[in-house]
Order: structure tokens, then sequence, then C-alpha cells
């Protein structure tokens, strides 16, 4: 029976997507337009520093807009325009830093700390299941068999 | 009057906090019991205090007494009556009294439950928050008084900001503080208990169901934070990575790795230097988020006027509650007992490796939100860190974290043979990789990060449903109940864990879908003209004029069509507010299950004609439904029976 | 060592950044072009619309460039220390008219006084991308190589009128 639950349930889950899914079909990327909306996404307003290019209407944003879209336009690749605005505004511009020597903590520290983190934990396994501690009960054990008594004479009663 | 009624509150809630935060600590170590008693008193005694200077606040707004400086500048006489409550917290100043004003709410909360905890225990969780308390008392009376008055009195005030006239601001910002705040709950839970050396299950029970409804309010306000700014500021995103949104999801990282901690602390003991760890971790980066967001050091849309005096101040506090609290933390951890031994694979090992992958993508997020500060700070230059970012990082972090979501309830405790979970995960491992293949099949684009997506969340669901059929098993077996019988002994915080995975899951749908195949298109759009997206066509019908009480706004009215057929009619707007003189554009949504279509006005072009953004957004609305589930998910397990010790006692 | 300390001295590290970045500026952005030579570009001059104020002419001597426009407020604020700056013939200043009305700017100069020794006029803001501008008033510092040695970002001040050009003038003199 819980089978038959099951299936159900994911084959309904899987009409009610299929359904949802004939709406995708008919958005077509484009190209172009595409790579001018990533791009501009990524490329940081210098006016209005909390938004993207994309996103802000300032001025200069405008202006920057115009620009990319004329570089897409006349074929040069993603990697030139973002020197372009580099060469121009710094890095600051950049929402996605590159990795070299300064930015290297910054995409590697929070794996770096994982592993630590999990070296750290090995040792803990391997000192609660060192052998003359391995039989024995935590104090835990202990407590809990306590409570449990307790309770137990606190029925009797 | 009232204003400086509510000024003499603060000062008078000053000295019962600081009363609060010393007596009942020396009563507990001396045990002399009148003094811990004040603890109960003055806990409540402050909330009251607090709650009528805020009242204070409040009427000082509604009477538009321009003569504080606060109110002249966030409020008008024009202003509607919900937006002039609401904007007593639309200012740095006010909005650190609503910040006190939870925290005196959660203190009383603590203080009521008397019954429940021994008074030694309550006595120093009471003045640790007293303490916390005094500081931002004092915090908001030398650097930021809500009651400060102009002389001479101003006409009319210069009007809340227009981006905060909306109703998201009138229920956002009391969620989010509640959620923020109420991390001190389970701070000083730890920090009384390593204080007083008694850190045993019983601990973790008792602060078991205040860690969950914290982590339930910051997870409602983080939730009605990202729905605001999706339909407030007008181009369709629901999360920036701002430093500010950074600021309150790292506490909730953390809050989340704290709750499934804690179940491990309470149900075998174990963990517990790192529960308590991670009780200080979670406050101390909600502390962090208050110093971001109001003390300029960051640039960000949420942030405060700022103010070095004050930047300064949060600092100092900042550092002399968290040094201490980790200095104590690293005097007594060691003493700590280990509890019960357990092995890789084993529940405990899979809530520990969802622990360790939440915490390490709490350390990317700080990492990304500070790194361009470090560097600055190190002369070598100033960069961004933004979405591109964040979207790997977290990412990577994260999915591995949600597999082992799926497996931590089918796993023993203590340990578990692999080749017994490989048979209970096999065939839920298999339906969701056919199932998430199957449907890539049929889409338009598939991309891997889709495939995982719907892996993912096919996984969790298949979790929930094997959890949730051998536990029935179990009940039915132990029981001799029928299958329907034992569904109904399941305990609720049982139901609550499983809701609050399928929101995961629910989530997971929508970040997905959203992410892969949302599509945004600008036109250029005169009276009559149409434009398509997919099979949905847009006609722009003309323009009306409305009056609002404060702005006037242009409103565009769209009809929509879907494959010819009418479906709606849409009606964004672009408002001038008078006061501020600012331009706000109002989108306007139809909101589906499976898509959203939003619409935006840009501007106007000289020729007569508007450029239109038109947005569709598909399984948006999940993102907030499945935050929502979690919520939900979570006050279910804050309110098991099991952690009312009142009913267990009789 | 303690192990449980580590969390203890993370903090301390973290609580020093935060420390010095209250005393630090996030919105500030330092120009790459600084230690670089200036873009090329033929302007039209203000005054006649023709394409005669070649950047690469300018080169020789130390110069200062200002782009300004008559519709930003700040640069109102800091043209009077300009004008003092002219006066006192140590460096020759140079106008740029960014995405400016030709005659608006005339008028503005007539009103406020002409501090220039040329202005070029930059219509569509292109060559001030080149230059890196994200906000007007900025003012560049050029030595005789065509070198640009400092930018200020928003109007000048005595300070820095003092502190950042007036010095590096007379090191670029006494060389």
């Amino acid at each position: 029976m819980n089978k038959t639950i099951c299936c159900c349930g994911f084959v309904s889950l899987f009409l009610f997507l299929t359904h949802a899914y004939a709406d995708l079909d008919n958005i077509k990327a484009n190209k172009m337009s595409d790579r001018i909306s990533n791009l501009t996404n990524q490329l940081r307003c210098l006016v209005c520093q909390n938004q993207s290019l994309a996103e802000s209407e300032a001025p200069l944003a405008i202006d920057l807009k115009r620009q990319v879209k004329n570089m897409v336009e006349q074929g040069r690749t993603d990697i030139e325009i973002r020197d372009y605005m580099v060469a121009r505004y710094g890095e600051f511009i950049l929402y996605e830093p590159p990795l070299n020597i300064k930015t290297v903590l910054l995409w590697w520290g929070p794996f770096l700390i994982l592993i630590g983190m999990i070296l750290m934990i090995r040792n803990i396994i391997a000192k609660n299941n060192s052998p003359n501690l391995k039989n024995r009960f935590s104090a835990f054990d202990i407590l809990e068999a306590r409570e449990k008594l307790e309770r137990n004479n606190e029925g009797k009663k | 009057m009232i204003p400086e009624l509510g000024n003499f509150l603060l000062m008078l809630a000053l000295v019962v906090t600081a009363i609060q935060s010393v007596m009942p600590m020396i009563g507990a170590n001396r045990g002399n019991l009148p003094l811990m008693h004040l603890a109960l008193m003055s806990g409540k005694l402050q909330f009251v205090i607090i709650f009528c200077s805020f009242g204070c606040l409040v009427a000082s707004f509604i009477l538009n007494d321009f003569s504080v400086l606060n109110v002249a500048n966030n409020s008008n006489s024009a202003l509607p009556l919900p937006y002039k409550i609401a904007a007593s917290w639309g200012s740095h100043e006010g909005s650190m009294l609503l910040w006190l004003l939870m925290l005196a709410g959660w203190t009383f909360a603590v203080a009521i439950n008397k019954k429940q905890l021994p008074i030694e225990f309550l006595s120093r969780i009471l003045a640790v928050m007293g303490f916390v308390s005094f500081g931002f008392l004092l915090f908001i009376i030398f650097t930021s008084n809500p009651f400060e008055r102009i002389l001479p009195p101003l006409p009319d005030g210069s009007d809340l900001n227009p981006l905060l006239q909306d109703p998201g601001m009138v229920i956002h910002p009391p969620m989010l503080y509640m959620g923020y705040v109420g991390c001190v709950v389970p701070f000083a839970f730890a920090v009384a208990a390593l204080l007083g050396g008694k850190l045993d299950s019983t601990w973790a029970r008792w602060s078991r169901p205040w860690t969950t409804m914290a982590w339930v309010f910051l997870t409602i306000g983080i939730a009605l934070g990202s729905w605001w700014a999706y339909y407030e500021l007008g181009w369709g995103g629901w999360w920036f990575w701002d430093p500010v949104e950074n600021a309150s999801f790292m506490p909730w990282l953390c809050a989340t790795a704290l709750m499934h901690s804690l179940s491990v602390s309470e149900k075998r003991g174990g963990f517990k230097a790192w529960t308590v760890l991670l009780a200080i971790l979670t406050f101390s980066l909600s502390l962090l988020g208050t110093f971001l967001v109001r003390s300029g050091v960051i640039t960000s849309v949420h942030a405060f006027a700022s103010d070095p005096s004050r930047g300064v101040f949060i600092l100092l506090f900042l550092t002399i509650i968290v040094s201490a609290s980790l200095l104590l933390y690293a005097v007594r951890a060691p003493r700590i007992g280990s509890g019960s031994s357990f092995e890789w694979i084993s529940r405990e090992g899979a809530l520990l490796a969802n622990n360790v992958l939440f915490l390490a993508s709490t350390a990317a997020i700080l990492l990304g939100t500070l790194y361009p500060l470090f560097l600055d700070a190190l002369n070598l230059g100033k960069i961004s860190v933004g979405p591109p970012y964040f979207d790997v990082v977290f990412v990577s972090l994260t999915a591995p974290a949600v597999f082992f979501m799926g497996i931590g309830p089918l796993a023993h405790w203590r340990k578990t043979e692999i080749s017994f979970l490989l048979r209970r995960i096999r065939g839920m491992m298999l339906i969701a990789l056919f199932g998430a293949v199957l449907l890539l099949l049929i889409t338009p684009r598939w991309s891997p990060l889709v495939l995982l997506g719907l892996f993912l969340a096919l996984w969790i669901i298949g979790s929930i449903v094997t959890t949730l059929v051998e536990r029935v098993a179990n009940i039915a077996l132990k029981t001799r109940f029928s299958k329907l019988h034992a569904l109904k002994k399941i305990p609720l915080g049982f139901w609550g864990m499983l809701t609050a995975h399928f929101g995961v899951a629910v989530f997971i749908v929508g970040i997905t879908m959203v992410g892969a195949y949302e599509s945004e298109k600008d036109y250029r759009m005169e009276i009559g003209d149409s434009a398509a997206i997919g099979k949905y066509t847009f006609v722009l019908d003309g323009f009306e004029n409305k009056e609002g009480p404060n702005f006037n706004s242009t409103v565009g009215k769209f009809s929509v069509f879907s494959n010819k057929e009418f479906l709606v009619s849409l009606s964004p707007e672009k408002r001038f507010y008078h006061v501020q003189q600012m331009v706000m554009t109002e989108a306007s949504i139809d909101t589906g299950i499976t898509r959203d279509l939003y619409l935006s006005l840009g501007e106007p072009l000289n020729d007569g004609s508007w450029v239109v953004r038109i947005y569709y957004k598909p399984f948006v609305v999940w993102i907030w439904f499945g935050a929502f589930i979690m919520a939900l998910g979570g006050i279910m397990a804050a309110f098991d029976r099991r952690f009312n010790l009142n009913k267990q006692i009789s | 060592m303690n192990k449980y300390l580590l969390p203890f001295i993370v903090f301390i590290f973290l609580a020093a950044f935060l420390a010095k970045g209250l005393y630090l500026d996030p919105q500030t952005i330092p120009s790459p072009l600084i230690g670089k030579k200036m873009p090329a570009a033929n302007l039209p001059l203000l005054e006649r619309g023709e394409a005669e104020f070649n950047v690469t002419q300018l080169i020789g001597q130390p110069f200062l460039l200002n782009v300004f426009a008559s519709w930003c407020a700040p640069c109102l604020v800091e043209h009077p220390l300009l004008s003092n700056l002219a006066a006192m013939k140590v460096i020759d200043i140079y106008g740029l008219s960014y995405k400016d009305n030709r005659s608006n700017t005339i008028a503005w100069l007539e009103k406020n006084g002409n501090p220039y020794v040329s202005v070029g006029v930059d219509a569509e803001g292109d060559y001030a991308i080149d230059l890196g501008v994200y906000g007007v008033p900025e003012t560049f510092l050029i030595d005789s190589d065509g070198v640009i040695l400092f930018k200020q970002v928003g109007p000048l001040t005595q300070e820095v009128i003092i502190e950042e050009i007036l010095e590096r003038i007379e090191d670029l003199k006494s060389e």
C-alpha cells in the first residue's frame, strides 16, 4: 500500500510539473540579449553601488549599458568587455571577483574551513571510539538510566 | 510631554536592567533567593517600561508631533495611519527602540515561564539578557535618542521614505527583529549553563523550543523581506546577496545548525561543547548584523545613515559581549563531557555533516560580505563581491547538506550499517534520479543545475515519505495498533521536522525553476501596442491618473492574454510622492502556482511611449511558500508536548 | 594551545578589521588609470564646436583636467576654488564639459567665471567613460609626460588642493 501511495504522489507531482512546463516551451532564448543581460547583471553600477548596471537607471549606468550593447553587437567577447570595464573603473566594477593572489582566501576560504572542521570531527570520533573507552557507558547513558529508574519509582508510589 | 515621558521611561528602564544584570548574578552565585527572584521581577518590569516608552514614540507619530526630530524626519501629516505607526521603526533611532522592545518581550516571555526552570539557572539567564538590554539602552539614550526635540518645531514633517510606504514595512521589521533578537535566548541559556557549570540534556531540552521559535520568526522575517523586495523594487529579484540581507541570513544559517545540534545534545547528550559554541555564534552574528547595518562600514540599500560614534559604540559593545562569552567558553568548554560515542555513519554523523556544511556556508557569506573591507583595510585595493560569488560557493556547500538531510532521519543513532542504510535509501535515490531525468527530458533547455535542484527536491520528498512510513510501521509493531492509529501516535515534533523538510523541497523547486527559466524583456510601448512573452500577450490599453493620500500616480492599464484568451488585467504604476519629490515604481503581478507575470513601468520616453519591463517568473511563489512551510514546521516542533514541562509535572 | 580559544582569537582579528573599517570610506573607488597615460581623444572645443580640443596636444606641461557640467550642483561648490587656483597661475586648468548642452555651459561659465584655459565638449560622455569618470565633478592631475598622477572624485576642497595638488606640483617642479 505504501508503495502505491508513493507512486501516486510522484505521478501527480510529475503530471503537475509537466503541465507547468508547457509554458516554458514557448519562451525561447535570444542569444544576444541574454549575453547583454548576463553581462550587465554582473557589473556593478558605480553611482548606485547597490545595484547592478542592469538594475540601475542612473545616467552613467545607461551609458555603460549602451557601451556593453555596442560591444556585444561588434562581436567582442565577454572577457574583452569585462577587461574594458576593469581598465576604466577597476576591479570594483566586477561582481564576480577574479581568482588571484588577493582573493584566493575568499574563494578557497570556505572550503578550507570545511576541511578543517572535518579533520576536527575525525579526531573527536577517533577519540570517542578509542579501545579503552569503547565499552564504557557515557555519562549520558548513566543519566538516562537513572532518570528511567526514578520515573519507575515515581510510578510505583 | 509624551516624548519626555518616553525619555524618562528609557532612563528608568536603564536602572531596572542594571539591577537585572547584576543582582540575580550575585544571588545565583551565593544562593541568595530574594536576589534571584529580583530577576523575575525586573525582567517583567523592564518589559512594561519599555513597552510604554515605545508607546510614547508611536503616540508622537500618530499625534504628528513635529517638534520631535525623529517624527519630523520620518513622517508627515498626510501619511496614512498604518504607515505613521510603521514610521516609528522607519528610522535608525526608532528601529533601535523596536529592537529593544523585542528584547524586552523575549525577556518577559522567559520570566513568566518561571515554573519550568530552576530559579538559579533562570536568574542567570535573565541577568545575561538584562545586560544586553542595558547595553542597548545606553546606546539608544546616548547616541540614538528617538525622542530628541527640535526647536522651533517644524510645521510639517519631511515624510517617510516612499520605498517604505508599503504593507511590508508594517510587518517585516517586527518579524525580522523578533527573530534577530530571539537569538539572545539560546545565547543566554548557553552562557547561564556555562556559568553554572551544568550542561546536561535538560539544558538542551529547555533551550530547544526557544531556539526554534526564534528561528521561526527569523525565517518568516527574511521570507517577508524577500517577498517585499520582489514586488516593491520593480526589477523582479527576490534575493540580492546585499550585505544587509546577508547580515540576517548568517544568523539564520547558524540558528538552523544550532537547532539540529540541540536535538543531538538533548537526545544523545552529544555535541554539547559544539552546541554551546553555535548558540554563542548565532547571537554574535545577529549583533554583527546590527553593527554592519548601522555603522556605515559597508555599502547597502538598507543601511541607515551612519554616524561614526554609533559604529564605535556598537563595536565596543559587540566586542565586550562576544569576547566575554567566547573566553568563558574557552575556560569552561574543556570540562564539558563529550557525550556518548558514535560512528561516522549514524544519525549523529549526518547531523554533524549538516552542521559543518551550514557553518562553512555561514563562513562563506561572512567572508564574502567582509572581504572587500579586509582588502581595503590592508590597502590592497577595492573589489566587489556579488551574486556570482555567493551563488557558486553557497550552492556548492549547501547541496551536500541537503543530500545529508535526506539521510539523517533514516539513520540510527550511534551506528548504522552501510548495507542497511543503502537498502533504505536505494528506492528513494532511484525514484528521485529517475523523476529528475524524466522532468528534464521535457524541458526546453536543460542544465546540470536544474537536474541537481529537481533531484534534491525529489530526494527530500522521498526521504520524508520513507521516514514516515517506517515510523508508522515501527509504532504499529511496538504497540500492535493499526497503522492508521499509529499515525495518530506520532508526536507533533516529528511532524514538524517532516513539514520543515518538505518546505525545503518546495523552496528548492522554486529557486531552481526561477533561476533557470525566468525571462525578462524590455519593450517600448505606446497605447494600443502589444508585447508577447511565450504564450502570453500584453496589450497596453491606456493610462489613468490616480490621486493617493500623499502621492499621485500614472497607472498603466494592460490586458494580458494567454493564447489569445483574456487572462487578467494588470495595472503597474509610476508614483510621484509630493513631499520627498520621489518617483516610485509599483509593479503589478499576476501570481500563479506555476508562474508569476510581473509588469513594471520604466521611464516615459519623449515621444509619449513608455519603457515597459515584463518578467516571466516560473514557480517564484514556491520560494516563499517553502519558507512559510519551514516556519510552520518550526512552530509545530516548538509546541511539541515534550517541551511543555508544566504539563509534564502536573 | 587550547583549541577552545580559537573562536575567540578569530573574533579578535575580525573585530580589529571592523574597527579599521569604521575609518574607511567604502564608496570612493580608486582609479586604475593612476600612473597610466591619459587616453587620447579629439573633442570639439566649447567656443567653436570644431574638433580642436586634442588631448594629446595638451601634454608637455603638467595640467589639471576638471570634468564638470552646468547641471551639477557640487560643481558650483568647487568652482570658486578652481578660480582661485587659476588666479595663482601655478598650473593650467582645462575643462571637460560632461553631457551638457553647449549653450548652458557657456552661460554657466559666463555667470560663474571661467578658470579654464580651454574647454572640451563630451556631449555623450564617451570620453568620460575612457577616463573612468563616475561622478561629476572629477579632477585629474596630469604630469608633463601625460601620466595621470592624481584624481579627485567629487568637489575639490581647500585641503585637497593644498595637500594633494599643490604639493604634487611642487614635487614636479623640483625634479
